[in-house]
């Protein structure tokens, strides 16, 4: 089934093996159960090189640190859906994409919470395949579409998804992927589909982080499995806005997403030429 | 979720306060002193008390915690009728907590529950005479001891607390603010009523006229509401559909109302109800016996609230864990002695940034910050007003 996975969507695949990784820590930051049979041989064989590439025996480590970046990526937004669904009774969530995530099956919702997971065909297919004796526990829609396609958002639709509605979309471990005209499309279709009031959170890169020397390693990876990071801004709440959503950007490392983990130093945002990540959240505006 | 009230000039104890700061009421769940606190039941005692001791910097704040409001539910007066009828005249005041909850987890696994007839003479000593059963009052004495030695804030755990409303003025007041279905004139329960918000009927009085803890909470926070400018309430996932109920009608007493959703505590991924038991060697007692020897107050009361509040989150998807919860004992300690420099922003300053829009500092929040290891200690002033 994994060789019908393109190159990002192989991705999903390294995310959960590094999700297993994170789960068998002593001080992990999230327990992911299903990860493991998620990420398969293929994840793990991915790990290996990721591994071997940015952190080679004997030397220090001048890449960013993924198993970090990963861990407090899924905990901050684990707690950004818990505070969406529980403080703001949002009952609609929707992945795009849903890639090998699995809090429909590891997290408790309220009942009435509809949980869509959209993603391509071959990437649904895998996940069901691999959790098929396990139960969600949340009315979990799985559709199957291409979100650089035309007509998606009738899939949506079609699967219960109410756009009149609060809703709370998870843009994870995407936008680096697209080209900067794709990722504003993608933006812009989803931000239609939004409710105002409706929240969104994302992760990015800035454009430091594409160039950067201290960078390449973990960049030449990606590149070498066929998907090259190729989008990046320093001005991420001002690529939302331009969408009618109001964003803020949080840095691992910062107060708000360390969970005394984020290994690096941040510098202020005023500071040029640094490497950085953003996990970025926002609500949409009304019109 | 966002209305503010003019301001009365005092307070709801009718203290005086400084022009300028709002006011703040922190209700949470009360715990039945039935039984152990569990680390489920530290989880939210520890986010409600940095919650009252940082928001108190910045605002006047109530923490509104009366066991007395509480004791009038079928829930205490049934067991206090077992300990009488089942127990006999024992001595408590030398009971453990756990003995005392064996005796509770004996109580809920009777089949026949006491009628109403026999709990009334009960709940009319409650009433009148403001009268805690012995074992009550030597489980909340206990949890007094455990909140010194964890430098919580004591709310009033022994104090004499009455609602201000009396029952039937409660429902009154239900009524006139809309949300009472009274079925009593046929014989029925009385419903909370929050239909046209598209919430269930809630029964909160059953027909022989005994109330649940919904009844006993609206004649404890009705008469506060309209005298706070927001009113904070946190409690358990599993209570959220009570608490939407109870949003809307506070909400209509003019007080902008704020949830919080706290997750339980899983022990060995398994999240129990304290009612059945299960606690042995999970307790809060057995909790600062394991540790209180090894560690000194203040890393204990730091550790013990990063634990709480930073590392398990406002979710419940991490079970206890002993090594983690030293692990954050050893991480109180480096910020407690370590040689990192301390944040020099005023104590106000630090607490603001964790307000957003709203007007109590978030307990995460500011705990959380606390564990970047790339920023500046926290100030000693903080840990000394929030966390020892």
């Amino acid at each position: 089934m994994t060789g019908t996975l393109n190159a990002v969507e192989r991705t999903a695949l390294l995310t959960a093996a590094l999700r297993a990784a994170e789960t068998a820590r002593e001080d992990r930051l999230f327990d992911d159960p299903y990860a493991a049979p998620l990420a398969g041989d293929t994840g793990f064989a991915l790990l290996r090189e990721l591994r071997e590439a940015t952190l080679p025996p004997g030397e220090k480590r001048s890449a960013p640190s993924t198993p970090d970046y990963n861990a407090i990526r899924t905990r901050f937004l684990d707690e950004y859906l818990h505070d969406a669904v529980h403080r703001d009774g949002v009952a609609q969530i929707v992945l795009a994409p849903a890639g090998m995530d699995s809090r429909a099956y590891r997290t408790d919702w309220p009942d009435g919470t509809r949980y869509f997971e959209l993603d391509r065909p071959a990437v649904l297919a895998h996940k069901e395949e691999r959790l098929a004796s396990e139960r969600p526990r949340v009315d979990r829609r799985a559709v199957p579409l291409d979100l650089a396609a035309p007509g998606w958002e009738e899939e949506l639709l079609r699967a219960g998804y109410d756009p009149d509605r609060p809703s709370v979309w998870l843009v994870e471990g995407l936008l680096y992927y697209l080209p900067e005209e794709d990722a504003h499309r993608l933006l812009e279709r989803v931000a239609a589909l939004m409710a105002p009031g409706s929240r969104i959170a994302a992760d990015l890169v800035n454009a430091a982080a594409l160039t950067l020397p201290d960078v390449q390693v973990l960049l030449k990876v990606f590149a070498d499995w066929g998907c090259p990071w190729v989008f990046g801004t320093d001005e991420p709440e001002a690529l939302f806005a331009a969408h009618g959503l109001k964003a803020e950007a949080v840095q691992p490392g910062e107060p708000a997403a360390d969970y005394g983990r984020w290994p690096d130093p941040v510098p202020p945002r005023s500071v040029p030429g640094v490497r950085r990540v953003f996990f970025v959240h926002g609500r949409k505006q009304p019109a | 979720m966002s209305g503010t009230v003019t301001a009365p000039e005092r307070t709801a104890g009718g203290r005086e306060r400084p022009p300028g700061r709002p006011r703040v009421l922190l209700a949470p769940i009360t715990v039945t002193p039935s039984k152990p606190l569990t680390p489920s039941h530290l989880k939210g005692l520890l986010w409600t008390d940095v919650m009252y001791r940082a928001s108190s910097r910045v605002a006047d704040v109530t923490y509104r915690y009366s066991p007395t409001a509480y004791h009038l539910t079928e829930q205490t007066l049934g067991f206090w009728e077992y300990l009488d009828r089942a127990v006999g005249d024992a001595d408590y005041s030398g009971l453990s907590e756990e003995e005392i909850g064996e005796l509770y987890v004996g109580y809920r696994a009777e089949e026949e529950r006491p009628g109403a007839a026999a709990l009334r003479p009960y709940a009319e000593a409650v009433e009148e005479d403001g009268w805690v059963h012995p074992a009550g009052a030597r489980v909340l004495q206990l949890w007094a001891g455990h909140y010194a030695r964890l430098g919580m804030h004591d709310p009033g755990l022994r104090e004499h607390q009455p609602p201000a409303l009396g029952a039937e003025q409660s429902l009154e007041r239900l009524a006139e603010l809309g949300f009472c279905l009274d079925l009593r004139h046929c014989g029925g329960p009385v419903y909370l009523d929050a239909t046209r918000y598209g919430l269930p009927l809630r029964q909160i009085v059953d027909p022989d006229g005994r109330p649940n803890y919904l009844a006993c909470m609206m004649r404890e926070l009705l008469p506060l509401a309209a005298s706070f400018d927001e009113i904070v309430l946190l409690y358990d996932r599993e209570l959220e559909a009570d608490y939407h109920l109870v949003e809307r009608v506070l909400a209509a007493s003019g007080a902008a109302v704020r949830r919080v959703v706290l997750g339980r505590v899983p022990i060995d991924g398994r999240i129990r109800s304290a009612r059945h038991g299960g606690w042995e060697g999970h307790t809060v007692g057995a909790l600062l016996r394991e540790l209180g020897e090894e560690y000194d107050d203040p890393v204990l009361r730091l550790g013990v609230r990063l634990y709480f509040i930073a590392v398990l989150g406002a979710g419940q998807q991490q079970s206890f864990r002993w090594e983690v919860l030293r692990q954050s004992m050893a991480r109180a300690s480096r910020l407690l002695t370590g040689d990192r420099p301390r944040d020099p922003a005023p104590v106000a300053e630090v607490l603001a940034r964790h307000r957003k829009d709203h007007l109590h500092v978030n307990p995460y929040r500011l705990t959380a910050g606390l564990l970047a290891r790339h920023r500046p200690a926290p100030a000693r002033d903080l840990l000394e007003a929030v966390y020892l």
